[in-house]
């Protein structure tokens, strides 16, 4: 009879900057930690062949990333979860299945992203064993890596919303992004919260301070479901391809932003819920889930806001944003704002992407300059 | 007065009981689930959505042109598990279609918030429509039973060893249209099939509860009821094989696809099971040869 024998080395998905938010939080409370490689095509690959053609590409792409890790030595699979009734909620079920199936010996920590008292009670039976693993350092350090792990996401985002704002205007766009990963590599590396603080603060200086063109940017609003909008590697970089082209991309959540909305801890984003909801009424009047609603009323709040148009991101099969892309051919139409639907998936190529986005763009570009209504 | 419905959802047991009960507080509606025509333009529903659910749409914005009222429920939970989020949005959609292709704005759409468990809620909801549609209250006309029906029962003795079991959405199951007509081929070979939903929900529920892990729990209904076919037609009461009848593009049977695959690699003689990915595109040659292939399997099996 084998026995399976485990050090724990925790890992987590690579998904956009979030990995930095994890590996801060294990770095600090000194846990050892295996960080998956990059998304690649390969990590498609690994999803694709594994499942079958109606599962999401971010079950996909999350399932390739624990591959590559439990490959790599890690052993203990630490995953944000959700609820229903979308199907992101069960994909540690799904994929706890995959990676048995392919032989792999893994221990699973599911951190509840909506609080009810059934995800607490698995997350204490998950976290069962694994707290026996734990020293007392590593639970005396943990707060301080939950608040440095949160401080890094935070200077993340920040330097993000700031690239995509100067990559538009910027002389040469490819500085800012060499920039953005440079900052994002010092954010990663700061050890405390005054180098944390000093390594943003310059990050922020060096990709404002860029050379910069005359011209004023389209500007674009970007919804759909949440991975698909976070990670440049699901979504085919349309965010960056987009600043190219001279837009700048306003994203209409970050990790933290779904943070604050699943902890329903956050007053300020309960009512911003409900405002969302609400502007999402005289089409949906029922919230259909996951970020379906929001995707409505973020294009609806992207009309009021002035924006040139909005950039709707999801993968192929998504069950509540194929709802939201049919009810926003209506809002299309009845508030004249161009709508791109960018449906993912694994056999996409970048070059339709680029050919999707410059038509959306010179759409956007005729209409400001008033030559289309 | 004419009520429509679209035809597809009355394969949901509580809808047909909605219907039956409203058919009894008021007689005199007159049914029709089947439009005259289609809309005769292109609707709003995303190219990516499932056969099934563009069909439901299609079906009820054409039925607008027949009807005095027309019944889009909005399908929330039934049996007290959740129904595809698709369902959530359908009233919606429909209305949209309507106020873009102009199409008859007399036409009445109610749409209801369906969240049954229970009898009595159907009792209510019931209730409720019919007040909605007439503006009285119902008369009472007693308490009716809901307890599981004819084929149920005739399930308990009969022998599956030589049957072949159909499982998947219940829309799917019945309608020749979004199955690309598997039963009746399965037929014409002079096989026997059984379906997943002559066998109770809670008895599939429960054992599709042996694989609940806390917030882990399957909540969809679909989905227990899938996980629970499949076991019940592999481990209590084995059928000669297995056929897993799938809409291209649903979000629950992609997952559950995975899920029963990686069970049945870990079950020791399980009947063979083949899952047939049914779309509008999909052609009835294709699907006859794979049933074939199927067929030759399990005939295989049993020679061995």
């Amino acid at each position: 009879m084998s026995v399976n024998i485990f050090i724990m080395k925790v890992t987590f998905p690579h998904l956009g900057s979030m990995y930095i938010f994890c590996k801060a939080m294990a770095e600090t409370a000194g846990i050892p930690y295996v960080l998956p490689r990059p998304t690649s095509n390969h990590t498609r690959e690994i999803g694709e062949y594994s499942t079958n053609e109606s599962v999401c590409l971010p079950l996909k792409i999350i399932l390739g990333n624990f591959v590559d890790a439990l490959d790599q030595g890690a052993d203990t699979i630490v995953m944000v979860g959700s609820g229903p009734p979308c199907r992101l909620g069960l994909y540690d079920r799904i994929i706890k299945v995959v990676l048995t199936d392919m032989g792999y010996s893994f221990r699973w920590l599911t951190i509840p992203g909506i609080f009810n008292w059934q995800a607490l009670l698995q997350n204490r039976e998950e976290a069962k064993v694994l707290r026996r693993e734990l020293t007392a350092g590593n639970y005396f350090r943990f707060p301080w890596a939950m608040v440095m792990g949160w401080k890094k996401m935070i200077w993340c985002e920040h330097l993000e919303r700031t690239a995509a704002q100067i990559r538009a205007i910027a002389k040469n766009p490819a500085e800012v992004d060499r920039l953005l990963s440079q900052g994002l590599v010092a954010i990663d590396k700061a050890q405390g919260v005054r180098s944390l603080s000093v390594a943003g603060n310059e990050a922020i200086a060096s990709i404002e301070g860029v050379q910069k063109t005359e011209r004023t940017p389209l500007k674009v609003m970007m919804v759909g479901e949440v991975y698909t909008v976070m990670e440049p590697s699901i979504n085919m970089d349309v965010e960056r391809r987009l600043g190219r082209l001279g837009v700048v991309v306003h994203r209409s959540s970050y990790f933290s932003t779904h943070i604050r909305r699943g902890s329903r801890l956050d007053r300020r984003m309960l009512k911003d819920r409900q405002r969302l909801m609400d502007m999402a009424r005289p089409y949906l009047n029922y919230d259909v889930g996951a970020e379906c609603n929001f995707s409505v009323a973020e294009t609806v709040l992207g009309h009021r806001q002035g924006y040139d148009g909005v950039v709707h991101v999801y993968p192929f099969s998504c069950m509540p944003e194929t709802n939201a892309a049919t009810v926003l051919c209506s809002v299309s139409k009845d508030l004249n704002i161009p709508v791109l639907p960018v449906v993912i998936d694994r056999q996409d190529m970048g070059l339709r992407i680029d050919t999707q986005l410059e038509a959306f763009v010179d759409i956007m570009t005729w209409r400001r300059q008033g030559r289309i209504l | 007065m004419k009520v429509g419905m679209a035809g597809e959802l009355l394969f949901f047991e509580w809808m047909s009981e909605l219907k039956g009960r409203l058919s009894q507080l008021a007689p005199e509606i007159e049914w029709i689930h089947a439009p005259s025509a289609g809309a005769g333009q292109q609707l709003l529903i995303d190219a990516d959505s499932c056969y099934p659910f563009k069909q439901m749409v299609r079906s009820s914005v054409s039925l607008l042109s027949d009807v005095d009222v027309l019944l889009a429920p909005r399908i929330i939970a039934m049996d007290g598990f959740l129904v595809c989020p698709n369902f959530r949005a359908l009233p919606d959609i429909v209305l949209m279609n309507r106020a873009r292709l102009g199409l008859n704005k007399e036409t009445h759409v109610f749409t209801p918030v369906v969240d049954i468990d229970q009898g009595h809620q159907l009792e209510k909801l019931a209730a409720g429509i019919y007040r909605d549609m007439f503006g009285k209250d119902p008369m009472s006309c007693g308490e009716k039973n809901f307890s599981a029906d004819g084929q149920s029962m005739a399930m308990k003795d009969r022998d599956l060893s030589k049957s072949i079991a159909l499982i998947g959405h219940p829309y799917v199951l019945e309608d020749s249209c979004l199955n690309n007509g598997v039963p009746d081929i399965l037929r014409l070979n002079g096989i026997d099939i059984v379906y997943a939903q002559w066998i109770d929900f809670n008895e599939l529920s429960n054992l599709a509860a042996s694989f609940d892990y806390y917030a882990k729990r399957l909540y969809w209904r679909s989905a227990r009821e899938l996980l629970g076919a499949f076991i019940y037609f592999s481990r209590i009461r084995p059928a000669a094989g297995i056929i897993h009848l799938a809409p291209f593009n649903c979000g629950i049977d992609a997952l559950m696809r995975v899920e029963l695959t990686g069970l049945r690699k870990r079950m020791a003689d399980a009947p063979p099971y083949m899952v047939v990915v049914c779309d509008e595109h999909t052609q009835r040659d294709h699907v006859v040869t794979r049933l074939e292939a199927f067929l030759d399997i399990v005939n295989g099996v049993k020679i061995k």
